[in-house]
């Protein structure tokens, strides 16, 4: 239980109290220190919760807060009992549960916080943040007067501009140029500029920022796995043509100018390139851009050579040339003559033509129209036609179905009359065939009842075949329906356990984590030591106990027969000379030694039972003790005591309240 | 505290500048940032103008820098020391900066940072008037109505300026949700 303690004491320590470390829970059991302890702890627990950190002297006061408190305890979820005696007479073994419980539903405090390592823009960022929240804390009055007070002390606020600075580097000593203007005419930073601060730190800021697009960007190259220039170039085109795509598609207004714009995007973008590479270059002196110029030279010669070459082959042919060329050339002279003789009168010509042209759109916009009419009466009467076309088809069909049916007719007609003038022979042969169908209609009739009653039974069978399915399907139907009584139940049974369980994980998340789990491992192995060791020290006394009632046993037996061996020769020595005195007194001695040892041993055995009760006796008082139930109950009739006198002291001032109003009462009477 | 490449590469450039005169630049500097001395000095004195002058240039606006960055991230002596220990800077230099920096890095503050800020002019009051117009001598029926408010302003001299302007419902609805968009984003830094 010490363990308990210390971790118990250390953890109320790291609250600020001060509690000596060797001290134990049982030196605790003062009211007000419990009171202090609680209230603290319910307070970092649930900061609203308000309880007075001191008893106050009324004891009625007392069991107010002690009833209080052990009602906020048990809704905080403490399970074991407690009651407002609990804060009244604290007992030292409730008190260790109660702090344990106490210390470990205190939230968690230990949180490892990793500081990232976060530059550039997003730590400027977090530092804006950062002075906001702060300054947001302030209250706005507050600042004003510390801003005015700043106004009245202290030198008139400068705005806050800035200059930009020249400073040479080692990059620009290559050129001799840069160089003698650094060195002759470039002023001393401070020179430059009148508010040094500012612009110091916008030209710091600048570089910085510069050098981190720089990483961001050899970190993206890397990812893309291409070289820093290239990914560079990659990206630049992929711009150009997105900005291009929108230009074109941003629609008439740049379409005229769109060839000039794009002109000069190519030059914008080629001078973005050539800077980019020559600072790249600046900065490292890459191997790629010396071959690829190399390699340029190279090409530049090859193609030198080659035009020679053409100009030697070509030279032959060229005069043969050159003398088609001069007559085609006065061929040319001619026509050419011939067309500025003609354009000699232009405003004429153009006159001319000017009205030509007028008749003839006249002309064709007249033919246009007129055919435009003619075509829309032609078209209405096509439509007429049409529908008359459809009606004629429908009558011609009546007409024929009508035509049909009296043929039929006529037909009929026509061999009732051939069959008129040989009627009795006729109505014979027709009786006969009439008798035949009879008798054939019979035998039909016969073999359609064979037939049906194979098919009746056919029917029947496939009826009783049909009847078992339904069975078969009801049988299911109230199977599924009992599933789906099972499955409403399972959805119920699963909505409830879907509760539990996030009931389950707030708690879960309510319950202290990573609180001393050290120390927990530490005291369970200690403990379960401690066990092993006690099993053993157990197992040992056990073996112990019963070698001694063996002896015990044994020395028993021996006693019984060795009396047994001297009653009897002694008997015999008695019976053999019974004159002799000596030896009946012996056998009587023996006896009564016998008789005192029985009683020895059985006094032994009430004085090792004595012991045992003794023993226990002893651990119950130990308990007891730990009860502190002396104390308490001291207390308690101290706190009765007080309780009376406090009932006395109200009564006293009801009874001296009593008599005054009855004394009004009467003087109004 | 975080500087550029070049500043950084100021300090490795100490080397190349001789030991004896590194006390008379760095009481320069602190003297320039102090108002009390001037760039022109460096041609007057003796030492310092054997120097070659773009290298000194480069020093001078580097360590300039280092010490204005330094009261900007309120470094006192022992952390700004720190820092350049880390970096190239010779180990004896490093110790007269942080000792100079230490004594006047206050008054420093005071002269340059403490009093320059961006000064936008702050809020004090509101009034406000609604007008509601029925008509006007060219349209006859307009049936709107018109806000004018005025913005007191304090300026930094505490000087009061009044900002005047009118509006219609639209305009106004556009202003109060983006005020009301700002202090939303100003509550979600909390």
């Amino acid at each position: 239980m010490e363990s308990v303690d210390e971790i118990i004491i250390h953890s109320l320590n790291q609250l600020g109290l001060k509690i000596d470390e060797g001290s134990t829970i049982s030196d605790l059991t003062d009211p007000d220190f419990v009171l202090q302890v609680t209230s603290i702890c319910l307070k970092l627990i649930d900061p609203e919760i308000d309880i007075p950190k001191k008893m106050p002297s009324e004891i009625s006061l007392k069991y107010r807060i002690g009833q209080n408190l052990s009602q906020t305890v048990k809704d905080l979820g403490y399970r074991n009992e407690i009651g407002y005696h609990f804060f009244l007479y604290p007992d030292a073994s409730d008190l260790r549960k109660f702090f344990l419980w106490l210390v470990e539903s205190l939230p968690k405090t230990e949180e490892v916080e990793y500081e990232e390592d976060i530059v550039g823009s997003a730590r400027i960022y977090q530092n804006i943040t950062f002075s906001l929240q702060e300054w947001s804390k302030k209250p706005i009055s507050n600042l004003n007067d510390i801003l005015d007070n700043k106004q009245k002390t202290k030198k008139p606020f400068k705005k806050f501009e800035t200059s930009r600075l020249q400073v040479p580097t080692d990059h620009d000593m290559n050129k001799e140029i840069v160089k003698s203007y650094c060195e002759q005419y470039l002023d001393y930073v401070s020179g430059q500029t009148t508010h040094i601060a500012e612009s110091v730190i916008e030209h710091n800021d600048e570089g910085v920022v510069q050098q981190q697009e720089e990483s961001e960007l050899a970190s993206a190259a890397l990812d893309a796995g291409e070289y820093q220039q290239d990914y560079l170039k990659k990206q630049q085109t992929e711009n150009y043509q997105t900005l291009n795509n929108a230009l074109q598609v941003g629609g008439t207004f740049f379409s005229r100018s769109s060839t000039n714009y794009t002109n000069f995007l190519s030059n914008f973008e080629n001078s973005r390139i050539e800077f980019r590479a020559f600072n790249l270059e600046r900065n490292q002196g890459s191997r790629f851009s010396n071959t690829s110029e190399f390699g340029q030279k190279k090409s530049n010669e090859e193609k030198t050579i080659l035009l020679e070459f053409e100009r030697e082959v070509l030279g032959k042919t060229k005069e043969e040339e050159e003398r088609g060329k001069e007559k085609e050339k006065k061929k040319g002279k001619e026509l050419l003559k011939e067309k500025i003789q003609e354009k000699m009168d232009p405003e004429l010509a153009m006159e001319n033509l000017k009205k030509t042209h007028e008749e003839k759109v006249n002309k064709i916009r007249m033919m246009i129209s007129e055919m435009n009419e003619t075509l829309d009466s032609v078209e209405i009467e096509n439509k007429n036609y049409t529908d008359l076309i459809m009606q004629l088809k429908n009558q011609f069909t009546e007409e024929i179905e009508t035509i049909r049916e009296s043929e039929k007719e006529i037909e009929v007609k026509k061999k009732v009359i051939n069959f008129l003038p040989k009627s009795e022979e006729n109505i014979s042969k027709l009786r006969q065939l009439n008798n035949q169908t009879c008798s054939t209609l019979v035998d039909l009739a016969g073999d359609w009842e064979k037939f049906r009653a194979d098919l009746i039974k056919k029917i029947r069978e496939l009826k009783q075949n049909v009847g078992g399915k339904k069975e078969m399907w009801k049988v299911k139907i109230e199977k599924i329906k009992v599933m789906r009584n099972e499955m409403k139940d399972l959805v119920y049974t699963i909505k409830e356990k879907e509760g539990v369980y996030k009931q389950l994980i707030k708690e879960f998340k309510k319950l202290p984590k990573n609180i001393h789990r050290a120390n927990y491992t530490k005291r369970i192995i200690e403990i379960v030591k401690n066990v092993k060791k006690q099993k053993t020290g157990i197992t040992k006394i056990l073996s112990e106990i019963h070698d001694l009632q063996n002896k015990i046993h044994l020395t028993n037996g021996n006693i019984s027969r060795s009396f047994g061996i001297a009653d009897e020769t002694l008997y015999k020595a008695a019976q053999n000379d019974l004159e002799k005195i000596g030896s009946k007194n012996a056998y009587l001695l023996v006896v009564e030694i016998h008789n005192i040892f029985s009683e020895i041993r059985t006094k032994l055995q009430n004085t090792g039972k004595m012991k045992n009760q003794i023993s226990q006796l002893e651990t119950e008082i130990e308990l007891m003790k730990t009860r502190d139930t002396t104390l308490n109950m001291k207390k308690i009739q101290k706190d009765l005591e007080m309780v009376k006198k406090e009932n006395k002291m109200i009564k006293k001032k009801f009874s001296k309240l009593k008599p005054n109003k009855k004394s009004s009462k009467k003087k109004k009477k | 505290m975080e500087l550029s490449k070049s500043n950084l590469n100021s300090l490795s450039l100490l080397k190349k500048i001789p030991k004896s005169v590194h006390q008379e630049l760095l009481s320069l500097i602190f003297g320039v940032l102090l108002q009390q001395a001037d760039e022109t000095e460096i041609e007057k004195s003796q030492s310092l103008k054997q120097i070659d002058s773009t290298l000194l240039k480069e020093v001078f606006s580097g360590l300039i820098t280092i010490v204005i960055q330094a009261i900007k991230n309120n470094l006192n002596a022992k952390s700004l020391a720190q820092f350049l220990k880390d970096t190239n800077a010779p180990t004896e230099f490093v110790g007269l900066l942080s000792t100079a920096y230490g004594k006047t890095f206050q008054k420093i503050k005071e002269i340059h940072l403490e009093t320059t800020g961006f000064y936008l002019k702050k809020l004090i009051d509101i009034n406000w008037r609604m007008d509601y117009i029925i008509k006007s001598n060219k349209i006859e029926q307009i049936d709107k109505p018109v806000y004018f408010i005025d913005l007191n302003l304090q300026k930094k001299d505490g000087q009061i300026e009044k900002l005047k302007f009118s509006c219609d419902t639209n305009q106004l609805q556009d202003l109060v949700t983006t005020l009301k968009d700002a202090v939303l984003a100003k509550k979600t830094l909390k």
